[in-house]
């Protein structure tokens, strides 16, 4: 199996808005990167889609990008003072080029106990899911998707009862 | 009947023939792991089996009731250098794993309401999972980087 990214993925003009506008380049760059697997034969892993690209960014998307990212930006100032928290916050930072969002400033902070950690992360993780099902555009949805993946595989929750 | 676009069924299908091939390989990898002292191992590609045996019947459900033909499996896959050992069998289980993970993340890209509510559980369920076969946390999974 080579799981290409489908065609049409690649193209388009890139809307420009407001400083931190969520460009379709900088989405397009994550979201089709190769996966090269090479497990299987005669089957379909192929992970490329083939929605029609969107025109143009919606408001009511543009609004839940910002506030995703300032979701992000909220856990990695709160996670930074924290002890064994290094891989959430890289794995947030992560998350957050990926929605082209800047980390936030560097303050103190007092640190979470690992009970708040786990639960402000499970609430994180179950806003990127509501929010990849409610956005209108099919690109944003994945990566909005991938992050609450990503939060729910950490150890943190991994481990958590 | 359901009001699917095109593109929403093609998705569907592409996971399902996906599924298809999981569930196979992962078959595949359960007898080989039987000669093995590794049951952990073991533990992991059951369960893995059992999850893709449920999305694949999920998703022939989901294509029939929109009056579509679900696409079959094909008659055999191949596996590429069939693994040996314990870490070779674990290897192409997270391999599989990861690529299933990259397909339903292009199904959430092209679908909407309850498909798309699947596409994203299946996703994290897949992520979360990885970690049976070996499978360190990733950011972003699904995405390829």
């Amino acid at each position: 199996v080579s799981a290409s990214p489908g065609p049409g993925r690649g193209s388009g003009p890139s809307p420009t808005a407001a400083p931190e506008a969520l460009s379709r380049r900088g989405l397009l760059g994550l979201t089709t990167g190769v996966v090269g697997v090479g497990l299987l034969a005669g089957c379909d892993l192929d992970p490329g889609s083939s929605s029609a690209p969107p025109v143009a960014r919606t408001d009511p998307d543009q609004r839940l990008v910002e506030t995703a990212r300032a979701e992000l930006r909220g856990l990695i100032g709160r996670l930074r003072a924290t002890d064994g928290a290094a891989g959430l916050v890289a794995a947030h930072r992560a998350q957050l080029a990926a929605l082209e969002g800047r980390p936030p400033a560097s303050h103190r902070r007092r640190p979470l106990s690992e009970e708040q950690t786990v639960a402000l992360e499970r609430r994180a993780a179950e806003r990127f899911r509501h929010w990849a099902l409610v956005c209108d555009n099919g690109d944003l949805a994945r990566v909005l998707a991938s992050i609450a993946a990503g939060i729910r595989s950490q150890p943190t929750l991994r481990n958590a009862s | 009947v359901t009001s699917r676009s095109g593109d929403a069924v093609a998705a569907l299908q592409r996971t399902l023939a996906a599924e298809h091939a999981a569930v196979w390989v992962l078959a595949a990898l359960g007898g080989r792991a039987s000669t093995l002292v590794a049951p952990a191992l073991r533990s992991a590609l059951d369960a893995a089996y059992a999850g893709h045996v449920e999305r694949r019947d999920q998703l022939r459900r989901m294509l029939a009731v929109d009056g579509t033909d679900p696409v079959a499996a094909e008659p055999a896959y191949r596996l590429p250098g069939p693994p040996t050992t314990a870490d070779e069998v674990e290897a192409a289980g997270l391999r599989l794993e990861r690529a299933c993970a990259s397909t339903y993340a292009a199904l959430v890209a092209d679908t909407s309401g309850s498909d798309r509510l699947w596409a994203v559980d299946a996703l994290i369920d897949t992520a979360v999972g990885e970690a049976a076969f070996g499978g360190g946390p990733e950011a972003l999974p699904g995405l390829g980087t």
